[in-house]
């Protein structure tokens, strides 16, 4: 679509597409800040609440977060690559970004289906964090609770990232951008920093503290 | 004075509102008037200010009508004197009535709904609201809350002494109910998992109803209890043959006109009273 | 810009023009207007005739059949639940926000079309959707959602005590509508942001402009909020956790209803001038437009809904005053409130100094616009009592609340979503609409409804509780029943009127008077063009060289107007 002639720009070279994103991540932001402050003022009115590490399994998803920063790393390199007009550079880059994204979604979704499963040390260490059963599911008290909404949200915005990432390939691999036509690529290297982003805090407030 | 108040500003509502005028239930309660009077005033102030709303349009519509000859003034209305004008008239509204009845409601709240009595002459009951009965507890004999001999009346009933402040703490067994009592012109709402509290002194004997304001489910609109305010040696020989029958409850519920099969009580509610505020 | 060589398909279905989509928004909320009004019908009869058999003419012979016509508690419960949600979300967003913001901003700023058109589109197929889910919730066994608009748990979680899954799609539903909301409100921004034609500074957008946008920032920076809310909501309906429940009901410590009540409000509160943003706006243009004079103050006006913005993010917990909040939360949130009235009255002054010394044509969007100016004094100074702690603690959760919220809610809204069809009739469909059906469409709506709704304030004062199935049952309330039979026979010819809208709307589309470009004199932009607008608007991006009221210029001769895209004869 042309757009008429804009009159002031107070947003200087940005694209309408980017304005649009930016805006987007606003309000996103907002949903998770919404979730993460419920989630602390349940955490407040707990007499007790589990130590980090006791139940979450916190080296393999420090491992994962370095995960999801590199696809950060590479997403950048993919945006790079295009400006200097390097096409199999970016298809090449966008693919990394991806493969990482669905290796991180396949480390959570494990995550999930072990603590779903249920083991007798998962409940040796469910007693000692003051909870019950031998599976640690979302019903399992607010902490149960709490974690599977805000990790399972993030997941979801991780999953629509890799489709996001997969819809770009396609034009990317039949030479769609170049080195003057890369917006699209810029947005979407907007969202996948921002969920990145957001996983730093994620991981931070649900296995840190 | 404050009934010289209270009944001009009931007649200027009378006036204004006609033959539609509906009295709220009786009050009987010592600061109920207190609410009587911010309401009756706010009455008082919005109908004059709705009135000349009302006039400026008739009159505009009257004297500003597009008929031949007739041209409007251009006047865009942002010169600095035409801003000061309405920025005043927004603060006479603003002093006339806002500033007005927030006063009397502070005054009002610190004076009484939210300066609770203390001592030893103060009623302490418990309730503890179910879909869609009342329970009600009184300490009995110790003066303590969940022990032995609390006294526990039948589902729906309360009784309380006129004339002495009645503190009640609440806090329901499901979803959230509101304790409501319109001649007293009192309401707290009752949530899962805090206690609330409210107070209320009788000026009257008789029986009130009592309702229940949170939508709770499908039978929220027969959620009703009895108060029956009494002299105080009736409310005393009240307590004690509840205490002496303690055994006898199960005959009570076939007494109640509306048996409630689907309730089931749960047992030991009732908590250690929070002295709060 | 040719149109020959889409398919129906692409043209009305899937379109991506913005004057399509706003009038499929259009006609999705008048379906919905007319259905939470059915509803509302009903819920009327058993407040009037308690546990009686529903007449044939209402309830079509069809409804409540195995329960002799007669409406049961659940299904009270059900109504008054469907009715508000609708009301609010189904009908009068997407007539106002849907449908005039997406017809009316483009070509009141000069634009092409919207900022993202393919959004634009999918923004309303994500909306139709979602109704396809509420109202697939009607054919659930036990019915759909029962506990209130505000659906507060522990109620609205399963172990509640309603029953059926009819919470659950509620629930899906509104996240859905939420998700149309929020690309709504993606595209309405940008699009001020970025389209506007040169010349079209901020200062001189229409302020129908002004309301449709501030309405948008609104909704993108609270329906993500409550979206967050409704997620946990959706989780302790599905996953079995427990965030907002606690007492004998939890299985542990630690969920809370209250926290779910601070979220509701906090997008709550705010939502009550979203939807009310846009009419404040038309209402400023149209009093203008149709007194031949500039809207009084026109910045300030803009300032005073601006502010109102931002005071009312900060004042939720008025809701909540019976909720044993803190005394000083209670003083803090009521001081808060009350300061709304300043900006209030200005701009209402500034509507009123508008008409002053105009030359007024009462044709039948200005008889709307001026119900408008009525109804809404009443409504935002009846909003005081609430407002004060005290008088609260008596009002609140009364029928008083509920009268307060008709005036501003539904006579406002309605009003003034009809003073919009009735203006911007002729730009849509080329044709004007029938003027006599209009006048009496107005005065009877007018005067049915304003008994309505003030005499739900009198039951209010006098006890009356809201969400009753069957009042009757308390002593006190008994004297009530007389007025109530009155609201209910006033309400009826109020839905009786309605289908003479209906059929105004119908008839005039095929058969009224052929309109001219410009009927009303109006100097928006919208008003250059001719009726039936091609794709793409305008041929020529207008440029603008005045505010958008430039009525009755001192320097005009033949004419009392003059289009934003020309300048004034003698001052350019
Ligand atoms: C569009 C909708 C809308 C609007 C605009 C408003 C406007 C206001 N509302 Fe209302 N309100 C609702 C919709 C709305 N409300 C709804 C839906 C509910 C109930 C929800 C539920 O529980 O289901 C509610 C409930 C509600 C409550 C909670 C009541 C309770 O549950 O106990 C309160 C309490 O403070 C309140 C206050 C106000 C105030 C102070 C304003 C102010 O903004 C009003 C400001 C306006 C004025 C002050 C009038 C302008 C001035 C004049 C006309 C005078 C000028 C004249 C001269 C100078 C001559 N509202
Ligand atoms: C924009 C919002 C909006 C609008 C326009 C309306 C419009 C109306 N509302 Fe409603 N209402 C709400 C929003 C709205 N309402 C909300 C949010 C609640 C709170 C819900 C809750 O508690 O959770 C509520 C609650 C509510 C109650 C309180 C229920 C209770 O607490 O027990 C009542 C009771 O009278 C009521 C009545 C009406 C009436 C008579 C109209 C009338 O103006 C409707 C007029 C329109 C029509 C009637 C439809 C058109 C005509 C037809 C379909 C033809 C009919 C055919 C024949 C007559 C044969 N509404
Ligand atoms: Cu209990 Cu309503
Ligand atoms: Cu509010």
């Amino acid at each position: 679509m042309q757009q008429a002639a804009a009159i002031s720009d107070p947003f200087g070279k940005a694209t309408t597409g980017k304005l649009g994103m930016w805006l987007f991540i606003l309000m996103d932001g907002l949903s998770f800040g919404g979730l993460l402050i419920g989630g602390a003022a349940l955490r407040a009115g707990m007499d007790s609440w589990p130590e980090p590490g006791q139940i979450l399994n916190i080296s393999l998803t420090a491992f994962n977060t370095f995960l999801l920063i590199c696809t950060s790393f590479t997403m950048v390199m993919a945006l790079n690559s295009i400006q200097k007009g390097d096409q199999k550079g970016l298809v090449k880059f966008l693919t990394f970004t991806m493969s990482g994204g669905i290796f991180f979604l396949g480390i959570q979704i494990w995550e999930y289906v072990h603590f779903i499963a249920g083991s007798e040390e998962l409940m040796h260490n469910l007693v000692l964090a003051g909870l019950e059963g031998s599976k640690f599911l979302p019903s399992t008290g607010i902490y149960g609770a709490v974690f599977y909404a805000i990790t399972g949200f993030h997941g979801l915005h991780v999953l629509s990232g890799v489709i996001y990432i997969a819809a770009m390939l396609v034009p990317a691999k039949q030479g769609a951008f170049s080195a003057t036509n890369y917006d699209r690529i810029e947005i979407l290297g907007l969202f996948w920093h921002f969920v990145d982003l957001i996983w730093i805090l994620v991981f931070t407030v649900i296995y840190l503290i | 004075m404050k009934q010289y108040f209270s009944k001009i500003n009931q007649v200027i509502t009378k006036a204004v509102w006609g033959i539609w005028f509906l009295d709220p239930p009786k009050d009987v309660s010592l600061d109920g008037y207190r609410i009587d009077n911010t309401i009756q005033y706010t009455d008082t102030v919005i109908t004059f200010y709705f009135s000349v709303v009302v006039l400026a349009l008739v009159y505009f519509i009257f004297k500003y009508r597009s008929r031949p000859g007739h041209n409007a003034q251009y006047d865009r209305g942002d010169s600095k004197k035409n801003l000061i004008a309405t920025v005043a008239m927004g603060l006479l509204v603003f002093f006339s009535i806002d500033v007005v009845i927030e006063a009397m409601s502070f005054k009002d709240l610190k004076e009484a709904f939210w300066k609770f009595p203390k001592g030893s002459d103060v009623v302490r009951i418990e309730v503890m609201p179910q879909q869609y009965a009342w329970n009600v507890r009184y300490p009995g004999p110790d003066g303590e809350f969940a022990t032995e001999d609390d006294i526990v009346p039948p589902l729906n009933l309360m009784h309380i002494p006129v004339n002495k402040p009645v503190v009640i703490q609440i806090a329901p067994w499901d979803v959230i109910h509101s304790f409501y009592i319109p001649n007293f012109r009192v309401k707290v709402d009752a949530t899962p998992g805090m206690i609330n509290a409210m107070w209320f002194q009788a000026t009257e004997t008789g029986e009130f109803e009592i309702a229940c304001a949170e939508l709770c489910g499908n039978s929220h609109y027969r959620m009703k209890g009895y108060l029956t305010v009494e002299s105080e040696s009736e409310y005393n020989a009240w307590l004690t043959s509840l205490a002496e029958e303690e055994d006898e409850w199960e005959e009570w519920d076939e007494w109640d006109e509306d048996p409630l099969e689907e309730v089931t009580i749960p047992e030991d509610w009732g908590w250690p009273w929070k002295e709060i505020r | 810009m040719s149109t020959n060589n889409e398919s129906f398909l692409t043209k009305y279905i899937f379109s991506t023009d913005h004057k399509v989509i706003g009038k499929q928004f259009i006609w999705l909320g008048i379906f919905f207007l007319f259905f939470g009004g059915y509803l509302s019908l009903l819920m009327r009869w058993q407040l009037a005739y308690p546990e009686q058999a529903v007449p044939w003419w209402l309830s079509w012979g069809i409804f409540f059949k195995d329960a002799g016509g007669i409406i049961d508690p659940d299904t009270y419960n059900q109504l008054f639940t469907m009715h508000g949600t609708i009301m609010i979300f189904w009908a009068v967003t997407p007539i106002l926000i849907g449908g005039f913001g997406n017809f009316v901003i483009p070509l009141q700023i000069g634009a092409p079309d919207m900022a993202f058109p393919r959004l634009n589109m999918i923004s309303f197929w994500t909306w139709f959707l979602s109704s396809v889910v509420l109202l697939a919730s009607y054919l659930l066994p036990q019915g759909p959602a029962a506990a209130g608009w505000t659906s507060y748990p522990p109620l609205s979680s399963p172990m509640g005590g309603i029953p059926g899954e009819g919470q659950t799609l509620w629930t899906l539903a509104l996240v859905l509508m939420g998700t149309g909301t929020i690309m709504g409100a993606i595209n309405y921004i940008i699009t001020v942001v970025r389209l506007r034609a040169p010349g079209m500074t901020y200062f001189r957008m229409p302020l129908t402009v002004w309301g449709l946008w501030l309405t948008s920032i609104m909704n993108a920076v609270f329906v993500p909020v409550i979206a967050a809310g409704l997620i946990l909501l959706l989780l302790d309906r599905v996953l079995g956790t427990e965030f907002f429940v606690a007492g004998g009901l939890a299985s542990g410590p630690g969920g809370d209803p209250l926290l779910y009540q601070h979220v509701f409000w906090i997008f709550g509160h705010p939502e009550v001038y979203i939807l009310i943003l846009p009419v404040w706006g038309i209402v400023s243009d149209l009093l203008a437009v149709f007194a031949r004079k500039p809207a009084f103050g026109y910045k300030v006006t803009a300032i005073c809904m601006s502010t109102i913005c931002v005071l009312s993010s900060i004042v939720w917990g008025h809701h909540m005053y019976t909720t044993g909040m803190s005394p000083l939360l209670g003083k803090a949130f009521m001081f808060l409130t009350l300061l709304i009235s300043i900006p209030s009255s200005i701009f209402f002054l500034n509507w009123l100094a508008t008409l002053w010394k105009g030359n007024l044509h009462f044709e039948p969007p200005m008889i709307y616009t001026m119900g408008v100016v009525w109804v809404f004094a009443i409504g935002g100074l009846t909003g005081l009592y609430n407002a004060t702690v005290t008088s609260d603690i008596y009002l609140h959760d009364t029928m008083f609340v509920v009268g307060h919220f008709h005036f501003t809610l539904a006579a406002t809204l309605v009003l003034g979503l009809f003073a919009a069809i009735h203006y911007w009739f002729p730009k849509m469909f080329g044709r004007e609409i029938n003027r006599t059906m209009a006048n009496i469409h107005f005065w009877v709506t007018f005067v049915s409804m304003n008994f309505v709704f003030f005499n739900m304030m009198v039951l209010g004062y006098a006890g009356h509780h809201r969400r009753l199935y069957n009042p009757m049952e308390f002593d006190f309330l008994k004297p009530l029943l007389g007025l109530n039979e009155w609201i209910t026979w006033f309400a009826i010819i109020n839905g009786v009127i309605q289908l003479l809208f209906i059929f105004n709307f119908v008839w005039s589309m095929f058969k009224g008077k052929v309109a001219v470009r410009n009927p009303w004199g109006a100097s928006t932009l919208e008003w250059t063009l001719d009726a039936p607008l091609p794709h793409g608007n305008f041929a020529q991006t207008p440029t603008v060289y005045s505010r958008p009221h430039e009525y009755s210029h001192p320097s005009l001769t033949d004419t009392d107007w003059v289009p934003q895209s020309e300048p004034i004869p003698g001052t350019a």
